[in-house]
């Protein structure tokens, strides 16, 4: 034998090869978290997205699953902060200065949601029980080439035949460890969009608008889908305690 | 007389036998039996006439007692680290499986890469300038440097304004301007934040707004053109623009361009203030670049 070795890559004991495993598997590991969208529990994702927007991290008070798709709600000094997991990005409602308010915990990225919910801002501290009553009304119209996709519209802007269609809801509210009331709101008609003629469920599509972006920006007399949210709250004997509402008429947003 | 008290295999069983993890007392016993195999060849070469068994007799005497060996044998494989050694390839091999299945299955690949843009104004010095004189000023104009600044440390991210230009108007501007801007400031601005996995917002750049050290408030995009009535705000001051240069994991460098409404500000702030953060960014248009 002659000659210089050339070079290698040095032996490894037991210890070393151990050492190198896991490095090699902690580094895929990471790779396959970021790849996977880096996921986190919703309560850590939440406060992630909170940091991202440069803000103090808020008291998380409600987390809620809207057609599969995760929202957490928490209250900071003046705002309730909704955080939309998926889309990634925050909204934000106006605290009540005195009394409660309603806000919507979800919102409108889908078309069609069978669910959503409304959330109690500062519910009455005694407060053991709650309702909610909500009017929905919505005007529709049929486009397309063979007239089966539904859209929102108030009959006034383009040829069609419209139609009115209203919905009542009474839910009683869930009680949450942090005093507020979470009220699950399910459309009456529950047909899977991909099932429905033109992919749209009209109640659903209307469910759906109930968001920030629609409240915030409608402005005008006249809103499609209008609506009416009241909740009541209860005390342990069973009296009314306080009351919140909220509609486009009756809410003022100050964005943010 | 050679002590025959054990054969091979029960000598090698018991060498072993203070091996708990089973991988290790395999491969020892291989191990012992290749080195028993070497001693009965030597003997043979040595002495030609030893009968086969006798050398094997011996070469077992050579390797000594396999009670003693075997305590040595056993300090010296712990089990935990063969399980661990296991652990660490079982763990290995599903992460590399879980990344190929990953990368075949067409999942969003992590963004590690660098994105970049255009400039907003143009590539070139002479385009940003006529660009400028187009859009602000309606008259020719002349830079200077932005003088040198400081970084802005503000939630665990990290705003550093790069380099920047102030450009001023050469002679006399029209007087039916739409907005009477008399300077304008183009400057990059770079984010940097320690974990890939929080970026900052999204919302970042149609969030910016300004204001200046007369008390002037320069709208940002989404205040301009997305407020409740959502009609643009003609006539109002804003901060014209602010997008996108280049994204690493780590950081984002930013255009921005703000016009600015006197030709005596020394200063002015980049805000961001969206959902109750309270950035300020100061920019000073005077000094020695």
């Amino acid at each position: 034998m002659s000659g210089k070795r050339g070079w290698s890559l040095p032996r490894l004991g037991r210890g070393g090869k151990i050492l190198r495993n896991l490095a090699i598997s902690l580094l895929l590991l990471v790779l396959v978290w970021a790849a996977l969208g880096a996921p986190l529990p919703p309560s850590l994702d939440f406060h992630r997205l909170e940091l991202r927007y440069l803000r103090e991290p808020s008291q998380i008070v409600a987390q809620v699953e809207q057609d599969g798709e995760i929202y957490v709600v928490g209250f900071g000094e003046q705002e309730a902060v909704l955080g939309d997991l998926e889309g990634g990005s925050l909204s934000f409602w106006s605290l009540p200065e005195e009394g409660t308010g309603l806000m919507v915990a979800g919102s409108d990225r889908k078309v069609n949601v069978p669910t959503t919910w409304l959330l109690s801002m500062r519910a009455p501290e005694d407060a053991v029980t709650a309702r909610l009553e909500l009017e929905l009304s919505a005007w529709m119209v049929k486009i397309g080439p063979d007239r089966e996709e539904i859209v929102l519209e108030l009959p006034k802007n383009r040829e069609g035949e419209y139609w009115q269609e209203r919905w009542s809801y009474s839910v009683e509210g869930e009680r949450l460890l942090s005093g507020e009331f979470l009220f699950r709101v399910d459309a009456h008609d529950q047909t899977p969009w991909q099932e429905a003629p033109g992919r749209r469920v009209g109640e659903q599509m209307a469910l759906a608008e109930l968001a920030w972006d629609y409240l915030y920006t409608q402005t005008g007399s006249e809103h499609n889908p209008d609506f009416l949210a009241q909740a009541t709250f209860y005390d342990e004997q069973g009296v009314c305690i306080g009351e919140a509402r909220l509609s486009p008429e009756e809410t003022l947003f100050c964005g943010m | 007389m050679a002590d025959d008290k054990y054969g091979q295999a029960q000598w090698l069983d018991k060498a072993v036998a203070g091996i708990r993890f089973r991988p290790d007392r395999a491969a020892v016993r291989a191990e012992l039996a290749a080195h028993l195999e070497d001693k009965q060849a030597d003997l043979q070469r040595i002495f030609p006439d030893i009968p086969p068994q006798e050398a094997e007799v011996r070469a077992l005497e050579a390797m000594g007692d396999p009670e003693v060996l075997g305590r040595e044998l056993a300090k010296i494989h712990k089990p935990w680290l063969g399980y661990l050694w296991r652990l660490s390839q079982v763990l290995c091999t599903l992460v590399v499986l879980a990344a190929l299945w990953g990368a075949m299955s067409g999942s969003n690949p992590p963004d590690i890469w660098v994105h970049t843009n255009p400039s907003w104004l143009g590539e070139q010095p002479e385009d940003r300038q006529e660009e400028l004189e187009r859009i602000v000023f309606g008259s020719k104009i002349q830079s200077r440097p932005l003088p040198v600044q400081g970084a802005v440390e503000y939630r665990g991210y990290t705003f550093t304004v790069e380099e920047g230009t102030v450009w001023e108007p050469l002679a006399e501007m029209p007087e039916d301007r739409f907005v009477p801007y008399e300077q304008a400031v183009l400057l990059t601005l770079r984010v940097e934040w320690s974990r890939p996995d929080q970026p900052l917002a999204a919302n970042f750049s149609g969030e910016l707004w300004a204001e200046d050290d007369r008390g002037n408030g320069y709208l940002s995009y989404e205040d301009y053109y997305h407020n409740a009535d959502d009609m643009p705000r003609w006539g109002e001051a804003q901060l014209l623009h602010c997008g996108v240069l280049a994204r690493t994991p780590f950081s984002c460098v930013y255009e921005v361009v703000l016009p600015v409404l006197n030709q005596e500000t020394g200063q002015v702030k980049l805000r961001y203030t969206y959902g109750g953060a309270d950035l300020s960014i100061p920019v000073v248009l005077e000094g020695e670049p």
